[in-house]
């Protein structure tokens, strides 16, 4: 956890509610944005970093020091989307969970992208729409790893899975990705 | 792994949320607060009359039962000032052990303890509650 995150914490539960304050200013935007890639609404994805930030703070006794901040937010913003997809669209986030990993999936080497998709007018628009199509549960590992900035081991903790299973799933993610921009 | 695709992911836009929607999280939290202190004060309240009803039939049941166990005139004796107390104070003192009406002693004491505390606690969460509310 950074020094900072560590102090914050600290005086948020020794009862200044500023420290608290500084926690949603420094990850609103990171929140927001990752709640927003799920559900592709402005007002639903400011219910749910809302809801997020409040069962931050509700759980604030029970984090605990030696696992990231960053990470447990991630893990409690990771669960209330699955909430939220459940509730609000059929999509069968669990059946991803219990998904077997096929051997193969692991074998396949990954073709950089070919520089004409990079250099693409429209390539932020056609990202955002192939987003849309890669399932929850990968899409979750590529804004983590690729967007947050979060380690494989950070991501394996918060979707509660090994990190060999995360990595695998991170390479299926970028194959769906390339797939859906070809 | 993936190099590309991360210069890729660079160029997604990053999504501003609404201005306001960190004072809303802020507000929502004060009302979670204001909530929370007052239901704890609401039931501190409510255990420190639950505790001052036990003291008053712990009390009545002490009261009783020393005057059935002669307690009471044991220590009506201690406190008369009579010389006798002081040549036989051991056996008066021994006496008094054995008529103590412990039970009641026991009883009166925990439920002073519990109402000490949550009246305690009571007036800490109220104050709270003010200073949130005028907050």
């Amino acid at each position: 956890m950074s020094d900072i995150d560590s102090r914050l914490v600290e005086e948020c539960l020794s009862g200044n509610n500023g420290a608290f304050e500084l926690i949603v200013n420094r990850y609103l935007k990171s929140i927001y944005n990752f709640a927003f890639r799920f559900c592709n609404s402005a007002d639903e994805a400011n219910d749910l970093t809302q809801e997020v930030f409040l069962k931050v703070w509700k759980n604030l006794k029970r984090f605990n020091p030696n696992q990231g901040f960053k990470t447990w937010l991630f893990a409690i913003a990771r669960n209330t989307i699955i909430d939220w997809l459940r509730k609000n669209k059929s999509v069968a986030f669990s059946s991803l969970d219990t998904e077997e990993e096929r051997f193969e999936d692991s074998l396949v080497d990954i073709d950089p992208l070919p520089d004409e998709v990079l250099s693409r007018k429209e390539i932020a628009h056609e990202l955002e729409k192939a987003l849309i199509k890669i399932p929850p549960h990968y899409k979750t590992i590529i804004l983590l790893h690729d967007i947050e900035d979060l380690s494989f081991e950070e991501i394996a903790k918060i979707v509660g899975r090994p990190m060999n299973t995360v990595k695998s799933q991170y390479r299926r993610s970028l194959l769906m990705l390339r797939k859906y921009l070809s | 792994m993936g190099e590309s695709y991360r210069e890729l992911l660079d160029r997604l836009a990053r999504v501003e949320p609404d201005i306001n929607l960190q004072n809303k999280i802020l507000a929502i939290i004060q009302l979670e607060q204001k909530r929370q202190v007052r239901l704890k004060a609401w039931g501190f309240s409510a255990g420190a009359t639950t505790a001052l009803g036990a003291m008053v039939a712990s009390g009545i049941y002490l009261y009783k039962v020393a005057i059935q166990s002669g307690f009471h005139e044991y220590l009506s004796l201690a406190f008369s000032g009579d010389g006798a107390v002081y040549v036989y104070w051991k056996e008066l003192l021994l006496s008094l052990v054995e008529s103590a009406p412990l039970l009641g002693i026991i009883a009166l004491l925990t439920a002073l303890t519990f109402f000490i505390w949550s009246g305690a606690n009571a007036i800490t969460n109220t104050r709270r509650s003010t200073l949130i509310a005028t907050a």
